[in-house]
Order: structure tokens, then sequence, then C-alpha cells
């Protein structure tokens, strides 16, 4: 112990309050790291909002690793309000969002999912994720919450919510279309997978493998890492000496691009494909343009330039974000707009149940493709698949 | 040549790679450690930081990776100093209201980088060609050897400085005889705020070279500081050679796992370190272990 220094010119209660400080410091940065929830509306806040308005909860990460998913289902979600809400609203009442960080993180999802039961939110946008979606189906069914999710897990819809409504395709989906592409157009047959322990890690991994075994094939090398690994060069090195042809990643875009670089720079040359997250900037970003080049893909969205809605959307996203619009954000728009299209029809009856039934019964054309939701929830039931040229994603079909 | 030896020679490379890593986070606990006897638990968070600012310099504002580097270290070697200074006052009282301390400041400054730097993280490109060269089936990867080389000289450069050097023998002394080193007129203080420095400015350099390989995010601390942490241990903490040989040992036991049980990796890592601790508690090195309480 340090007792004996000469310099104790610190009075006592110097001391005291320094401690007092600091544990204040400490505990008042804890709790701001436990309920990061922030209310975010367009105009006017959620508390100071008037009770004709129509209040839709949303639930993603903000922050952590998988923040752009949140980020990226929050800006579409937010274009689509603020369509609505500038012609008027729904019939004249105001859409306002109650905005909530589950930092990726079933158990804070779970805390979000309960504090939108008790505001008594109509509907939500919960959430862009498979983990947390998993963790908060059960709170959502029991108090007759529609929700949006755009986790691509397959389980998701199979356990028995009538609530849940997917704004995507499922993984089963996005990967038979792939395996259908790479093996049977491309004609490759040494495909090694490596795939993350995570729920939609592991969707990927379990579509994917199926999918190859519906051609006759089982991977070469098979291969899971955590979902907050960074460094891959044990599972790439043992992926290498099987000298694939196609190396298949299934895992979220920042992983995906890290493991993709990784591979690249253990010597492995073998052509990389992936689900949706390939589709993304930030898969390219991460990897770098020279190690995504070729990438082959499958996507519900592969470019702002695909018609004239998609580049009519592109514009007005890059207006209102500053930013490039990417297959996430349409997707998370189609589903807002659905939402709110049933909403609508609902009016005034616009409670959960009544919601829901207005939400299967659409038909809607959206910039991600058609969608007619099955009593499951499950939407959208094809996708497309692209690659990358000199840096562009571009349709390969 | 035979595919489980190229698995072995291959996980022995990049065991080095991410050894080095470890090796250079660890020898910032173990300074700190033998200085003022206090864990920094803001150690893993400072690692990060100090990456952000290498990263913001080299990827956001464009200047050259070596001079990124020079200012991720001496911006850090700052950092280490106010965290320092804001510790002074806890130093006189009970040794865990610096560590509440060292672990408050860590959470601050998780904190701060995401108000800061927004919680997406930045993509780091390779500052130099990485494609691999082929050796025989074993690939190496340029930038691995820049890791290593870089370490090693930092290694070597922080090595001269405390033997060689005025300043350097004083920090030693004052680390090794708190009270005689006072009542030479010393300076203890000022030794403490630079060892904190010189632990953060390897923190930097470590989250500098990784972060191409890696990700620059703010969630980045928690692994690598907490490997950092366990290497630290299992050389031997306090100890700086321990701080190295713990490194590289846990850098390749962490890949030679993880090519055998990948998903398990961490899980197995740590159950063989706990193993070695059990038998050898002072730490592969086996000094005698540090009582500064």
């Amino acid at each position: 112990m340090l007792h004996n220094n000469p310099k104790k010119s610190y009075p006592q209660r110097k001391k005291v309050l320094a401690g007092i400080v600091l544990s204040a410091t400490l505990v008042s940065t804890l709790t701001a790291c436990g309920s990061s929830s922030t209310s975010s509306t367009s105009g006017s806040s959620v508390a100071s909002g008037s009770s004709q308005d129509i209040k839709i909860g949303e639930i993603g990460a903000m922050s952590g690793n998988l923040a752009s998913l949140g980020t990226w289902d929050s800006q579409g979600l937010q274009m689509a309000v603020d369509e609505v809400n500038a012609k008027g609203g729904i019939h004249g009442r105001k859409v306002v969002i109650e905005k909530l960080d589950d930092q990726g993180n079933p158990s804070v999802a779970v805390n979000d999912a309960n504090k939108l039961v008790n505001d008594k939110v109509v509907a939500a946008f919960a959430t862009p994720e498979s983990t947390t979606t998993l963790a908060i189906l059960n709170i959502l069914k029991q108090a007759k919450i529609p929700h949006i999710t755009s986790g691509q897990d397959p389980e998701i819809t199979k356990k028995g919510s009538l609530f849940v409504f997917r704004d995507t395709a499922n993984s089963l989906i996005f990967d038979k279309t792939l395996a259908d592409y790479v093996v049977g157009k491309m004609g490759m047959k040494k495909i090694a997978v490596i795939s993350n322990s995570g729920a939609y890690g592991k969707g990927e991994h379990d579509a994917f493998v199926s999918a190859l075994k519906a051609h006759g094939i089982s991977p070469v090398s098979d291969q899971v890492v955590t979902p907050d690994a960074k460094d891959f060069s044990a599972q790439l090195t043992t992926i290498k000496e099987a000298h694939p042809q196609v190396l298949f990643i299934g895992t979220e875009e920042i992983e995906m691009g890290l493991i993709a670089k990784q591979a690249r720079a253990l010597g492995i040359t073998a052509r990389i494909v992936g689900g949706q997250p390939a589709a993304t900037p930030i898969y390219v970003n991460t990897a770098g343009k020279a190690v995504a080049e070729g990438t082959i893909f499958a996507t519900t969205y592969i470019s702002n330039d695909a018609n004239a809605e998609t580049k009519a959307f592109a514009a007005a996203y890059k207006k209102k974000f500053g930013q490039v619009a990417d297959s996430h954000v349409a997707k998370a728009y189609d589903g807002a707009k659905m939402l709110l299209e049933a909403i609508d029809k609902a009016y005034p009856n616009i409670d959960g149940t009544h919601i829901r039934d207005e939400l299967l019964k659409l038909n809607y054309h959206g910039l991600t493709g058609d969608f007619k939701f099955n009593d499951q929830g499950e939407g959208m039931f094809t996708a497309q698949i692209g690659t990358y040229k000199n840096g562009q994603p571009e349709p390969l079909q | 040549m035979n595919p489980h030896v190229t698995i072995l020679l291959q996980s022995l490379i990049g065991g080095i790679g991410m050894g080095s890593i470890y090796a250079l986070v660890a020898l910032g606990y173990s300074m700190v450690y033998r200085s003022m006897g206090l864990v920094n638990f803001a150690h893993g968070n400072i690692f990060m930081v100090g990456a952000y600012i290498g990263t913001v310099f080299y990827v956001s504002m464009h200047t050259n990776f070596v001079l990124a580097f020079a200012l991720a270290l001496l911006l850090t070697a700052g950092l280490g100093m106010i965290v320092q200074k804001i510790l002074r006052p806890l130093e006189k009282m009970d040794l865990i209201y610096m560590m509440l301390g060292t672990l408050g400041i860590g959470i601050v400054l998780q904190n701060l980088s995401i108000i800061i730097w927004g919680p997406d993280g930045i993509a780091v490109p390779f500052p130099i060609n990485n494609t691999p060269w082929m050796v025989k089936g074993i690939s190496i990867a340029p930038y691995t050897l820049v890791i290593v080389g870089v370490a090693a000289l930092i290694v070597i450069a922080l090595q001269l400085f405390l033997n060689r050097t005025k300043i350097g023998l004083a920090m030693r002394a004052s680390a090794q005889e708190r009270d005689m080193s006072l009542a030479l007129g010393m300076n203890v203080g000022l030794m403490n705020g630079l060892t904190l420095a010189i632990g953060s400015a390897l923190a930097a350099c470590a989250g500098m070279l990784v972060g191409p390989v890696f990700y620059v995010s703010p969630d980045m601390s928690t692994s690598v500081g907490i490997n950092g942490f366990a290497a630290a241990i299992l050389g031997g903490f306090g100890s700086m050679p321990g701080a190295i040989v713990g490194g590289l040992v846990f850098g390749i036991l962490e890949q030679l796992v993880a090519t055998q049980v990948s998903a398990w990796s961490e899980v197995i890592a740590f159950v063989i370190f706990v193993v070695v601790l059990i038998f050898k508690p002072s730490g592969i090195v086996g000094e005698r272990v540090v009582d500064k309480l």
C-alpha cells in the first residue's frame, strides 16, 4: 500500500470527494450504456406528441458492430413515415416513431420490446436482425403487435407468431438461388463454407449446405467462427488446404468483408460468394474494392439503377441522408410502406389484429420486388444474382 | 508437403502475427502494474482509441501511414499522461479506488469514441501491397512481416530506453523502490505518468498495426484487451520478457486450437491458459510474483 507518501497534501475531504465524483461518473456512464434509448420523430418528440398521433415502435442496433443494420432500417422507415406525414398523415393523424436501440443484444431487445408494449404502439419495426427478432417474437405476439423484421433466419416465421412479417426473402431462398447459380450454372464442385455461430450465420450455413445437398454436393471444408471474431487466419488456413473453387461466407457485412480480405491475404483465390450482406457497400468497403471484385451475391436489390422507381428512391435518399442508397434501405422502405398502407386500410380500427389482417391482404409492388404475405409472414419468394464489376454491382442473370 | 504440417506452419505464422499484437498490449499492462501496482482496466479502451486516432489520420485525412502511426503513438501517449493525472488524487487511497477509476475511465473512453467517431467503425486498407508470397504451399502475407518487424523494433527500442537512458533508469528505479526514490527527490508521479504514457503508446502501436487486418470500431477493445491481459498473466504479470513470451504463446495457442475446433477456439485457449496457471501460477517466465500491495 502507498501509505508512506511524504507528499500527503490532499485533505481527507478531497479524497472522499474524488471518490464520489468518480463513482458518480462510473454509475452514470454505466446506466448510459444500459439504456441508450432515444426517441425520435420527425418534428415533435414522442413525449410531447398529441394523443392523436399514431405511434409506431422501432427496435434495432443503433450502436455496436451491427449498428449499420439498425441505421439503414431506421432511415428507410423514416423516409416512408416522412412521406406520409408530408401528405397530412394517416387520415389526418400524424405518424410518430418511438426508436429504441438494442445494440444488437437480445437481452436489451427484450427490454425494448417490453417498453414498446407498455407504450402501446400500434405496430413495430423490429428488428433488422435474426437473433434479436427471435428474442422478442413472443413478447410482441402476446401483445398482438404486428412487426416487420428483416432478419433472414428461416426459423423466425416457423415459431407460430401470427404477428411477424418479413420484408425480405429468408436465407433458404437466397441460398438456394445462390447454390443453383454457382453449382448449376457455373458448374463449381469444390465449395468451402465459413459461417458464424449467430442466428443469421447459422441460418445461412444450414440453408446453403442444404441447397448444396440438393445438387449432390457437400462442402470440402465447413468452418464456424464467432460473430465477434476479428482474426480468421486459423479457419481460413484449414479451408485453404481443401483447395476450394468457391468460398461461401455466411456472416454479417463487416465480418464477411474481413473474412474475404484475410482469405486473399492467405493466398486463397477461390471465388467468394455470399447472401444479402455481400450486396452492400459496407462489405465492399471492408474487404476493399480489389478483394470484392467478382464476388457473387444473392439479393433482392442489386443496384439503384435497376428501374425508374429505384432511381427516384436513390435520388430522394441521397437528398435526405447524403448517402448512396443500398439494398437494406430499399428493403426497409418497402417494409415501412407496407406497414403504413396496412394501418391506413385498417383505419379507424388501428389495433394489432386489424393491421395484421390488412398486411395479409396486401399485394405490394416495391423497390425490392413483389410482396404477398402468407400466414407465416413470409412475403418475398425470389432473389436475384449479382456481382461486382469494376467496383460496381450489376446483375448476373 | 503433408497437409498437417502445412496447417501447423501456417498457423504458427498467423500466431506469431497476432501474438506480436498481444505482446505489445501485454507489455502495457505489465509496465503499469510493475510501477504502480495497478491493473489498468482502461488499457483495452486506450488500445481502441489509439487505433482510431491513427486510422482517422491515415484513412480520413489521407496522411501517410508512417506519419499517422507516429501521431497515434504520440497522441495516445498524451492520453496516458492525462489518465495518470486523473488517477493521481486516488493514488493515496486504497488501490481498489484506482482500479475502479481505470474501469470508469475505460467506460468513458468507450462511450466518447462512439460519440466522436460513431458506432460504425472504419475499414482500413493495407498500407502496402499484401499479395502473399507462396513458399511450398505456405503463404506469407507481407503485412504480417510488417507487424512482427515493427513490434520487434518497438520492443528493442523500449529495452534500450529503459536500460540505457537516465530517465529510463529513473523510471525503473521508482518502480522498484518507490520510497527510496522519493527520498532521493525523484518525481515519482512524473515517472508513473511516463509509464502510463509509454504503455498507452504501445497499445496504440498494436491498434494501428492491427487496424488493416481487423476493422477499427469501438468494440475492438474487448477481445484484444482481454487477450492481451491474459497474455500478460500467462507470461508472468509484471514481467517484461513475460509479456512478450506470453503474447506470442497465447497468439500461437489460439491459432493452433482454432485450426482444429474453430468455433471453440477462444474457450479452449482460455482453458489451456487456466491449466497452465494452476501448475505455474507465476506464469511461463516464472519471475517471482511482483507484490506491490
